[in-house]
């Protein structure tokens, strides 16, 4: 017997505005969304289990939240120390765990692993969450959810599952990067477009979005906060801005303590909005500035302080500032060095801190595709190949910028914005970076500085720009096919490494 | 008058741009897929943070393995004293019960390193268990390269190690010949799926292949239809 519900006006209002509401959103979000997450589902089951950087403390810190309702206590914190719970650690002995990572490829193993992983093993290990442990819990909080969902099923499916629902977030970085770079150049859809789905084929937030990693989510608040900063600077600072500002900077706060480099840059933005306004009551302006400052800070510096107080947990890795005390050791002066040097070319008057070229070797090649644990990259004609082809991208930007920039001049106050936020990030990194490396040899990966992937989106939108209204698609069109060529040549590359 | 249309339209310059690199892209796939080289077929372990220390004309042998089908050379991680060139090895591959399946040799000379070793014939079936021996047919010391041996790895046998800490050889198993990545696909397939979810299987990979072909073919559509006229 089937029993049909009555229309329940009040029921189905709410569903109608959901709907109503995703109607709004541009189509070209859906298109880079659907492209990114479906991108990085794909790299969710090409990459083996655990081969995504630091998975394995991220999933013991998943594990243990799912499992017990509570956030784990730094234990032993150093990095490259593991200690997984029972059933992880199952896992793990099933697929050979290296840096290297080669599996075996024996099926007979693999019937083993899943029998062993059949039993009855314990899952609650506080200690497993290792170095993770002093990451705030949002994305863990997150996880748990497909997580929980999939509690039946054995380690590898609870796996994919978290794997699968992390890639949402890599549809929400294309999507916002999208988003931003259609509020900088308005008049051309091609042209944002083209940014935002050459973010939804990057290989390397692809690669890490399909893995157990925080820093999926903090590459899509990134980019939502690099969204709500351009549309509040372009349409004025509303409440409901201001709440989309504080909100986006309070998940990437809870994300990772990286996105503290993003403060100063959106104050800046509050602060330059003000001032614009000063000759009207700026009381309108200072609620909901105060508002986003609020909404953004207040909630990480709440983690800060129950952590500490509760749990005794220190008070930030990247965030600890010029005077935390440091590996490599030195003073203010010679970090401000370090960091310089880390993305740019050494003035006279610097010590050489580290002796080989960092923002070539580091981050371009890294930004091309060095991936696994930095385990393995494209060959070097494939770098030298992309550095032309990344020339030829910042060219026809400045080609850009050159026929537009009235446009820019009049917008100064936008750019400096943007590059107070890059700069920000960078420094948060690179302090991080010095203080977790030995001399002259930094750890440090092309991935920190994804928070900064909207930059990117807005270089291939300008770039597409350079060719006008009648050759601008035509260059869209050829950097988003030479783009999903790329991603798709970085999974080639990751079954070459992993699977022959 | 038709040429002049297409280079008037900009939708028209989207789709040669688009189809363009699209062709581009597909011939260095092809080409990528022709490429003939070595292919592993298996490998026991990953790393070689140690070794084993193997004096002239001393033995190591590494049981426990197990040898793929199709197996028609082995790869171990070798060379001489401290990173100098190793000399002249020979191998035995032994099934359980110590009949030997295959023999092989390396060259007389070879660097430090993942250095070929060609069996006389080639492993027609998965053997578990096997042993393989390496002989040390020179007048230097040889280094082979592996893991501390620990949970289900078995140590080899070896005159010594370093430091005296036991530790498994590291092997890898290769085709005979060499052959394209085309010939390989199957074989990748079949690999796909192993320690991941229960429910994937080697359709799996071809999904994944397919899905991005058809990733990069919806973003081009897509771009292409913002275009204007």
């Amino acid at each position: 017997m089937s029993v049909a519900a009555p229309a329940m006006p009040g029921g189905v209002r709410p569903l109608a505005r959901v709907r109503a509401r995703a109607a709004a959103v541009p189509r070209g979000f859906w298109a880079c969304f659907v492209i990114a997450f479906v991108n990085a589902c794909v790299w969710a089951v090409v990459t083996p289990s655990f081969q995504v950087p630091d998975e394995v403390p991220h999933i013991g810190y998943v594990q243990y939240l799912a499992e017990t309702g509570r956030v784990p206590r730094p234990m032993d914190t150093q990095a490259g120390h593991f200690d997984p719970s029972q059933e992880e650690l199952a896992a793990m002995a099933g697929v050979p765990f290296s840096y290297q990572g080669t599996p075996s490829w024996d099926p007979q193993n693999d019937r083993g692993v899943q029998k062993a992983l059949s039993g009855k093993l314990d899952r609650k290990h506080e200690a497993a969450a290792g170095a993770a442990a002093n990451y705030p819990p949002l994305y863990y909080a997150l996880e748990a959810i497909p997580y929980r969902v999939f509690e039946g099923g054995s380690f590898f499916d609870r796996l994919l599952a978290m794997r699968i629902f992390s890639a949402l977030f890599a549809g929400f970085t294309a999507g916002f990067c999208f988003l931003f770079a259609r509020e900088l150049f308005p008049g051309s859809r091609w042209a944002a477009l083209a940014g935002g789905l050459a973010v939804a084929f990057q290989p390397l937030m692809s690669f890490v979005s399909g893995g157990v990693n925080p820093e999926a989510l903090l590459y899509a608040a990134s980019a939502a906060l690099f969204f709500a900063v351009a549309r509040t600077l372009r349409r004025g600072l509303t409440m409901r801005r201001a709440l989309g500002i504080g909100a986006a900077l309070a998940v990437a706060l809870l994300a990772k303590g990286t996105a503290f480099g993003f403060v100063p840059g959106v104050i800046l933005a509050l602060a330059l909005m003000i001032w614009c306004e000063r000759k009207q009551s700026l009381r309108p302006l200072l609620k909901p500035a105060i508002a986003a400052v609020a909404l953004g800070v207040v909630p990480f510096l709440a983690w800060l302080v129950f952590g500490k107080i509760f749990f005794d947990r220190p008070a930030g890795t990247a965030t600890a500032g010029l005077s935390a005390t440091t590996a490599s050791g030195g003073g203010i002066n010679a970090q401000l060095s370090y960091v310089w040097q880390l993305y740019l070319p050494r003035l006279p008057f610097m010590h050489d801190l580290i002796a080989f070229n960092v923002p070539r070797i580091i981050w371009f090649d890294g930004f091309v595709g060095r991936l696994g644990y930095s385990s393995y990259a494209f060959p070097q004609w494939v770098n030298n190949l992309a550095l032309w082809i990344a020339g030829g991208l910042v060219a026809l930007a400045g080609v850009a910028i050159v026929r537009f920039r009235a446009a820019v001049r009049a917008r100064w106050m936008e750019v400096l914005v943007y590059f107070t936020m890059c700069a920000g990030v960078m420094g948060a990194v690179g302090l991080a970076i010095y203080r977790l490396s030995s001399f002259g040899a930094p750890v440090a990966q092309a991935r920190y500085l994804l928070p900064l992937i909207p930059v990117y989106a807005a270089l291939i939108a300008l770039a597409s720009r350079a060719g006008g209204r009648r050759f601008g698609p035509a260059i869209a069109a050829a950097i988003v096919v030479t783009m999903s060529a790329h991603g798709f040549a970085a999974v080639m590359l990751s079954i070459h490494q992993y699977y022959t | 008058m038709n040429g002049r249309r297409i280079f008037a339209s900009p939708r028209a310059l989207a789709i040669l741009a688009a189809v363009g690199v699209g062709l581009i892209a597909l011939l260095f796939l092809a080409r990528t897929l022709h490429r003939e080289g070595y292919r592993r077929i298996g490998t026991n372990i990953y790393d070689v943070p140690t070794h084993a220390i193997v004096p002239p004309g001393k033995r190591l042998c590494q049981p426990g393995e197990w040898v793929p089908h199709g197996t028609g050379a082995v790869y171990p991680w070798v060379g001489g004293e401290n990173g100098k060139p190793g000399g002249l090895m020979t191998l035995t591959v032994s099934a359980p019960g110590g009949q030997v399946l295959a023999t092989g040799r390396s060259s007389p000379t070879f660097p430090t390193g993942l250095n070929r070793f060609k069996l006389d014939r080639t492993i027609d079936h998965d053997v578990r268990g096997a042993t393989l021996c390496f002989t040390n047919r020179s007048h230097e010391t040889a280094f082979m390269y592996g893991s501390p041996a620990s949970g289900g790895i078995k140590p080899a046998q070896a005159p010594a190690y370093q430091d005296g800490v036991p530790a498994a050889i590291r092997l890898d198993y290769y085709a005979p010949g060499v052959v394209s990545y085309w010939s390989q696909l199957g074989r990748i397939a079949d690999r796909f799926p192993l320690t991941k979810a229960g429910f994937l299987g080697p359709w799996s990979f071809w999904v994944c292949m397919v899905v991005l072909l058809g990733l990069a073919a919806a973003a081009a559509v897509r771009i292409v239809r913002e275009a204007p006229r």
